[in-house]
């Protein structure tokens, strides 16, 4: 059987000529362009350094499991209000974090400090804020939660995990997209 | 090019798009949702301290203990049941640094399959109610509602406000607890119930602990050091100048008790 595969992908670049093999590495560029294009149009529309999140910790089951994925906006109008679901980073810290907002102080002129909670957490975040800080600002924020689908991002997660895997799947579509002719 | 893989791919592709076709429908079943419900709010005794927030600083920051009932029929709103809702109490009000300030008092997740009926009495507040500075004494507009937030199987995570809110004021003075009295008076001016403090069961039977606040007129907050397991923590916090809202649950039910009777034995500064 895998005789038999290995002798149809050779059939198929060896009957391409030049012009052909081009346009396969044409067409590789333009679907990692695309989706390039596709990513940062998303950041403009929405607003937010990153627009689609994976869950990675179970701190808010049971609304978001490990490997759910996350759609976020971050207008600058919409206020932070209690209960609203926020994405945010902490300096020194590489991964954003999602939780809750429960506290909020906000004044006059705008600028606005709260506190944030895991819904499966005991406690409030102070714990995971760098050292001395007992509040985020908006500055700290990626963005809001607005919908989410389960399981999708689990692929992503396991990417993480296991580096290996990571590569095997980006050289198998490689290859794929490189060899298969349409 | 009927080969095990082109027919392997088809499979997988029609898969995925029969699970995004389903996904769409979970979404679209969601969206159009009528979430409004009615919810009822009360507020039974209220008071608030001057104390020193260890947590953030050692600068005394107002901190608020709100006794409250609450209910709604939540489940009846939802035409689609939800993976859960995450139901919270809010308390908004202004105060003179501040322009909004909003607190969750008290949350709740409710998954599906469990009941979605909100009946509470006299509930202690879940977090502790600091303010930002000391704008609680004396606020007279401090709002609560009851909001949650839907999680859908996938989709938008609406958040709802029930309708109905409750409006309460907090006390012009601070109050202030002695407890070298009140463990006097707990221990040797109450004998009878000598049995629930020997017995330091957490979940002591709500009788007796509505009998000890019959005669001893405290306050829940107050009574709850009753438990000797609790003890230790609140000598503990005593020192720290404050015994604490109730982390724990369930809450004991209780009448709320108003303090401008207190018993004689139990000193009340201002």
């Amino acid at each position: 059987m895998g005789g038999l595969m290995d002798f149809g992908f050779l059939d198929d670049v060896r009957r391409m000529n030049k012009r052909q093999l081009y346009y396969q590495v044409l067409n590789f560029g333009m679907i990692v362009s695309s989706a390039l294009m596709i990513w940062k149009g998303l950041m403009v529309v929405t607003g937010s350094e990153s627009p689609i999140v994976v869950v990675l910790s179970g701190s808010m089951e049971p609304a978001f499991f490990r490997g759910d994925l996350l759609f976020l906006t971050n207008y600058q109008e919409e206020p932070i209000r209690v209960g609203d679901i926020v994405v945010f980073k902490i300096e020194g810290r590489d991964i954003p974090i999602v939780h809750r907002v429960i506290k909020v102080h906000e004044k006059e002129n705008g600028t606005v400090k709260f506190l944030t909670k895991g819904d499966n957490n005991s406690v409030d975040d102070r714990g995971l804020y760098a050292p001395g800080q007992l509040w985020l600002e908006k500055k700290d924020v990626v963005g809001r939660a607005q919908g989410f689908v389960p399981y999708v991002g689990i692929v992503t997660i396991l990417m993480n995990d296991y580096p290996k895997f990571k590569y095997l799947i980006l050289a198998c579509l490689g290859a794929f997209v490189l060899i298969h002719r349409e | 090019m009927n080969t095990f893989l082109s027919r392997l791919n088809t499979i997988f592709a029609f898969t995925l798009s029969v699970m995004a076709g389903l996904t769409f429908l979970c979404f679209l079943s969601t969206f159009f949702n009528d979430h409004k419900t009615l919810v009822s709010i009360n507020t039974g005794k209220i008071i608030v301290k001057s104390v020193p927030d260890y947590s953030t600083s050692r600068e005394k920051n107002d901190l608020g203990f709100v006794v409250f009932d609450v209910q709604s029929d939540i489940l009846s709103s939802l035409i689609v049941p939800t993976t859960s809702l995450f139901l919270y109490l809010t308390a908004e009000y202004t105060t003179q640094n501040h322009k909004l300030n909003q607190i969750v008092m008290w949350d709740k997740i409710i998954k599906r399959g469990e009941n979605a009926i909100i009946d509470y009495k006299s509930m202690n507040t879940k977090y502790y109610f600091w303010d930002y500075g000391n704008g609680l004494r004396g606020n007279r507009n401090v709002t609560m509602t009851l909001s949650w937030n839907v999680i859908p199987n996938a989709g938008t995570l609406p958040k709802v406000m029930g309708e109905g809110s409750h409006r309460f004021a907090f006390p012009d003075d601070y109050t202030y607890f002695d407890v070298n009295h009140l463990e006097f008076l707990t221990l040797n001016s109450f004998p009878d119930h000598h049995d629930l403090i020997q017995n330091g069961d957490r979940n002591v039977n709500s009788h007796c602990l509505r009998k000890v606040h019959l005669t001893t007129k405290m306050s829940p907050n107050c009574y709850r050091c009753l438990l000797s397991s609790d003890l230790q923590a609140y000598r503990y916090n005593s020192m720290r100048g404050w015994g604490g809202p109730e982390t724990q649950e369930p809450t004991p039910p209780s009448t709320p008790h108003n303090l401008s009777t207190p018993h004689p034995n139990l000193t009340l500064g201002v």
